[in-house]
C-alpha cells in the first residue's frame, strides 16, 4: 500500500494531524512492511492499517475543513455618521470566505452587532434597527442584532458577498452606538469588522417653568403645547412665558448648532410674526443648550410656533437641519387679580375702567378674558369683531393697528385702554368747549349727574360720556373749529339750544346701550359670572 | 399787511364756491371743509350706491373715528348733472359711521346699501344698512347678533366675503393737502417766527435791490459824463 501521497499532504500547522503525523506514518510504514510484528496475525494487520488509514483519512478531511478562513469588512465613506431618529444610514458589508467550497460557505453565518457605553455599564445592549437588502432580490430583511444568520439568508453568493444594510435607532443616551459585524462558521476562527459609530442625536426642547424647580420641566415634542402661565407677584397674577430651552442631545462640543425660533397667529394674518434672534441665527457649541427664553426676555407672544436647527461640523459642513413645530397657548390671569390689577392702573378719574373691561371681554359668565377661555380656539386671543383684541377689546378702529403686545400681553392691552378712556376724557371736554363756542349766549353747564334709567349707580355727566365714547357716540357734532372748517366732536350730551334753561342738555343712549349695560351688567352685577 | 387779506380773501372765496355749486372734486372738498389734527392718511371707498353708474365716494381721516364704531365718513353722491353733492350726516342726524373691517356692499332694486356691524362689547353687536335715497342716506337696524359666538357664521358671510366687502384705499394726507390746497398748506405751516423770518428777508433783498440799482444809475451816470 503506497502512503507517500497521503503523507506528502501539507498538514495545516497546529492540527492534530500535523502534530501527530511522524507517529502516524511510523505506525503505518510499519503495519504496510513485510517487518510488520511477527505475533500480529496478518489479517489483523491489514485490519488495522485500514482503521489507521481511515482515521488518518478522516483526520486529514477534518483539518482540511478547519482551514476555512473568513474574512468581513464595513464599506463605509466615513467610520462615524450622525443619525437623528427617521432617520436611517447605509452601508455595505463584505464576507469573503476561503476555500470557496459550497459546502464550506453553506456553514457560514454573520451577525450584527451594537454596543452602547453607558454609565456604569459598558457593554450595554442598545436598540439599533438593522434592516438588510437581500444580495439578490433586493427584498428588505429585518435583522435582530446579536442574532445569527446564515450566509444564505442574506443571498450572499457561493463564497463571498456584499450586503447593503440600513441601520436607524432609538436614542437612549447621549453615547455612541458601535455597530459591527461578526461572520463565524463551526471550524473557523469567528471575523469581525471595524465598528461603525453611530451618534444617536436628537432634538429637545424643554419649559422650564420656575426655573427654582428643576423637576417641573415640560418636555414638547412636535405639536405639543408651551403655555403662557402667570405668577404671582405683590398679590397680582403676573404673565410669564414659557421658559424654552432646546439642545441637540447626543452631539459634542465640536459640532456648532444654530438656532431659530419663529412664531406666528394665523388669525391675525402676518402681524404677529416674530422670530429670535430677530435676525439671523443663534449658534452653540454642540453639547450646550439654548438659552431661547433669555432672547424673548419680557417679550409676548403666541400662536404656531416653530424651533429650527442647523448642524454644522467641525470642517464647517451643514450635516442636519431640523425643526419641531408647537404651539404657545395661554391662560387668563384670575378674575379677581385682574380686576385688581385694573383697579390699582386705572385711577380715581376711571374707576369704572374694570366694568368697561369685564364687559368688553365677558364670553358669557367668563369675564377679563383675554385669552378664550372654552371653545375650539381655546386658550388663544379673545377676538370679538370687527377687530376687538383682549381684555379691553382694543380695536384697530382707533386709527392704529393692534399691536403683538396689546394682544399677549393683557397688561399692555390695560394699557391702551387706559389710553382710550384718555382720549375719551379729551373728546368730552373738546365737546363741551365747542358748544361753548357755537352757543355763547344759549350755553349752560352740562349736568352734573346721570343715572340710567333703571339702575341705581349715579355718574357724573362726563363720566357717562366718557364710558359711552368708549365703545362710539351717539352725538357726533359738526361744528366749526378754529380754522374755521369743520371738524367732528363726540359726546352722549345733545345740546338743545332752544330749549328753556335747564333742560338744554340730554342724555342720548347709543346703538347698543352701552352705559345702561356696563353700569346694570358690571357694576351692579347683574349679569353672572363664574370663574 | 395787504398779503394776509388777500390770502384770506381767496381762502374764504374757495369755501363759498365748493359750496354753492355741485362738487367737481369731492377730494378737494373734504380737504377744504373737513378739518382734524394730525391726520395721517385720506380713507376712500367707492361704491355704486345709486346705480347710476358712477360710484359715489365716500371719505374719512384715519383719525376720524368714533371709539369702536369705525370711522366717521363724508359721503358725495354722483349727481345726474355731472359733479357731487355733499352728504356728511345721516337723516337723523346721526353720523355716517362704520368700520373698515365691518362693512360689504349689500344689492337692492336700484341700487346698493352699505351694511355694517356696530359692536357693542361681550362679542355681541348689531347689524344695521345704510340706504341712500333722495332725501339723504337713512339707517335700518337689521338685527343683534352674537358676532363672536353663536352668530359668527353670520358675521363671516357678511363681512368676510371678497365679492361683497368694501375695497378701501389710503393716501397720505399731506400730501393730498398740498396737491389740491397748496396755499392753505403753505399757510397753515406758517409761524409766527417764519412771518418774521420772511419779512426781514423781504426788506434785506429790496435794500440789496436798490443799493445795486443805484450803483447801476451812478454807472449810467459816469459813462455819460
Amino acid at each position: 500500500m503506497n502512503l507517500e501521497p497521503l503523507l506528502a499532504c501539507e498538514m495545516p500547522s497546529g492540527s492534530f494531524f500535523a502534530n501527530q503525523s511522524g507517529l502516524f506514518a511510523k505506525i503505518l510504514l510499519t503495519l504496510s512492511s513485510a517487518n510488520a510484528h511477527p505475533r500480529l496475525p496478518r489479517s489483523m494487520s491489514r485490519i488495522l492499517s485500514v482503521w489507521l488509514i481511515s482515521l488518518a483519512l478522516t483526520a486529514l478531511v477534518s483539518a482540511q475543513e478547519k482551514s476555512v478562513s473568513l474574512s468581513i469588512s464595513f464599506d463605509l465613506d466615513e467610520p462615524s455618521v450622525l443619525l437623528f431618529p427617521g432617520q436611517s444610514a447605509t452601508a455595505e458589508v463584505q464576507v469573503v470566505a476561503h476555500p470557496s467550497e459550497s459546502a464550506v460557505w453553506k456553514g457560514v453565518q454573520m451577525r450584527f452587532v451594537a454596543r452602547q457605553a453607558a454609565d456604569g455599564n459598558a457593554d450595554q445592549t442598545t436598540p439599533v434597527n438593522v434592516v438588510a437588502l437581500h444580495a439578490g432580490s433586493r427584498r428588505r430583511l429585518s435583522v435582530s442584532p446579536d442574532k445569527w444568520y446564515y450566509a444564505n439568508y442574506f443571498g450572499l453568493g457561493q463564497h463571498q458577498g456584499k450586503l447593503a444594510f440600513e441601520v436607524s435607532h432609538q436614542r437612549t443616551s447621549d453615547h455612541p452606538v458601535e455597530l459591527f459585524a461578526e461572520v463565524d462558521s463551526t471550524d473557523a476562527e469567528r471575523g469581525s469588522t471595524a465598528p461603525f459609530q453611530i451618534r444617536c442625536a436628537d432634538i429637545q426642547l424643554v419649559d422650564l417653568r420656575d426655573l427654582t424647580s428643576p423637576g417641573d420641566d415640560d418636555t414638547i415634542g412636535d405639536g405639543d403645547t408651551a403655555w403662557l402661565t402667570h405668577y404671582q407677584a405683590d398679590s397680582f397674577d403676573l404673565p410669564i412665558m414659557p421658559r424654552l430651552e432646546a439642545r441637540i442631545e447626543g452631539l459634542p462640543t465640536e459640532y456648532t448648532v444654530h438656532w431659530l425660533m419663529q412664531s406666528r397667529y394665523g388669525r391675525r394674518g402676518d402681524r404677529d410674526k416674530i422670530q429670535f434672534p430677530e435676525k439671523g441665527w443663534l449658534d452653540v457649541a454642540g453639547d450646550e443648550a439654548w438659552k431661547a427664553y433669555a432672547t424673548y426676555h419680557e417679550r409676548y407672544f403666541g400662536g404656531e410656533a416653530k424651533l429650527s436647527f442647523k448642524i454644522q461640523d467641525d470642517n464647517g459642513d451643514y450635516i442636519h437641519a431640523g425643526s419641531r413645530p408647537f404651539q404657545i397657548k395661554c391662560r387668563n390671569p384670575r378674575d379677581e387679580s385682574a380686576k385688581a390689577y385694573i383697579k390699582k392702573t386705572q385711577g380715581e378719574t376711571f374707576w369704572f375702567a374694570w366694568a368697561i373691561s369685564q364687559h368688553e371681554s365677558r364670553q358669557n359668565k367668563r369675564v377679563f378674558n383675554q385669552f378664550n377661555s372654552s371653545g375650539n380656539i381655546a386658550f388663544e386671543p379673545n377676538f370679538g369683531p370687527p377687530d376687538g383684541w383682549g381684555i379691553f377689546q382694543i380695536d384697530s378702529a382707533r386709527g392704529e393697528e393692534v399691536t403683538t403686545e396689546e394682544v399677549w400681553d393683557w397688561r399692555v392691552n390695560i394699557k391702551a385702554g387706559l389710553e382710550e378712556l384718555k382720549t375719551a376724557k379729551k373728546d368730552t371736554k373738546k365737546y363741551f368747549d365747542a358748544i361753548k363756542k357755537t352757543y355763547p349766549t344759549k350755553w349752560e353747564a352740562p349736568p352734573k349727574t346721570y343715572k340710567p334709567p333703571g339702575c341705581k349707580t349715579t355718574l357724573t355727566g362726563e363720566e357717562a360720556s366718557i364710558m359711552q365714547l368708549y365703545n362710539g357716540a351717539a352725538v357726533v357734532r359738526k361744528l366749526k373749529n378754529r380754522y374755521n372748517t369743520w371738524s367732528y366732536y363726540r359726546s352722549c350730551w345733545q345740546f338743545y339750544p332752544g330749549n328753556p334753561s335747564g333742560k338744554r342738555w340730554k342724555f342720548i343712549k347709543n346703538r347698543n346701550n352701552y352705559v345702561y349695560k356696563v353700569v346694570h351688567h358690571e357694576i351692579e352685577g347683574d349679569m353672572p359670572i363664574e370663574e | 399787511m395787504q398779503i394776509p387779506i388777500i390770502i384770506a380773501a381767496l381762502f374764504l372765496g374757495q369755501i363759498a364756491v365748493a359750496s354753492a355749486n355741485p362738487i367737481s372734486n369731492p377730494m378737494r372738498d373734504f380737504l377744504l371743509n373737513f378739518d382734524v389734527q394730525d391726520p395721517k392718511d385720506v380713507i376712500k371707498t367707492e361704491p355704486d350706491l345709486n346705480a347710476d353708474g358712477v360710484p359715489e365716494i365716500l371719505l374719512t381721516y384715519n383719525n376720524t373715528v368714533n371709539g369702536r364704531q369705525g370711522n366717521i365718513w363724508v359721503l358725495y353722491r354722483s349727481l345726474p348733472g355731472g359733479g357731487y353733492e355733499r352728504i356728511d350726516e345721516l337723516t337723523t342726524g346721526a353720523p355716517i359711521e362704520f368700520h373698515q373691517k365691518a362693512s360689504a356692499i349689500k344689492k337692492r332694486n336700484g341700487g346698493a346699501d352699505i351694511v355694517r356691524y356696530s359692536p357693542g362689547g361681550s362679542g355681541r353687536g348689531v347689524i344695521s344698512s345704510f340706504n341712500l335715497g333722495t332725501e339723504g342716506v337713512g339707517e335700518t337696524v337689521i338685527r343683534e347678533i352674537s358676532a363672536a359666538g353663536s352668530d359668527a357664521a353670520i358675521y363671516q358671510s357678511m363681512f368676510n366675503n371678497p365679492e361683497t366687502k368694501l375695497v378701501f384705499v389710503a393716501e397720505d394726507a399731506k400730501k393730498l393737502r398740498w396737491k389740491h390746497l397748496p396755499l392753505r398748506e403753505w399757510l397753515r405751516g406758517m409761524t409766527i417766527l417764519k412771518w418774521c423770518l420772511y419779512i426781514v428777508g423781504l426788506l434785506v433783498a429790496l435794500v440789496f435791490l436798490l443799493l445795486m440799482l443805484r450803483g447801476l444809475l451812478g454807472m449810467v451816470r459816469s459813462v455819460k459824463s
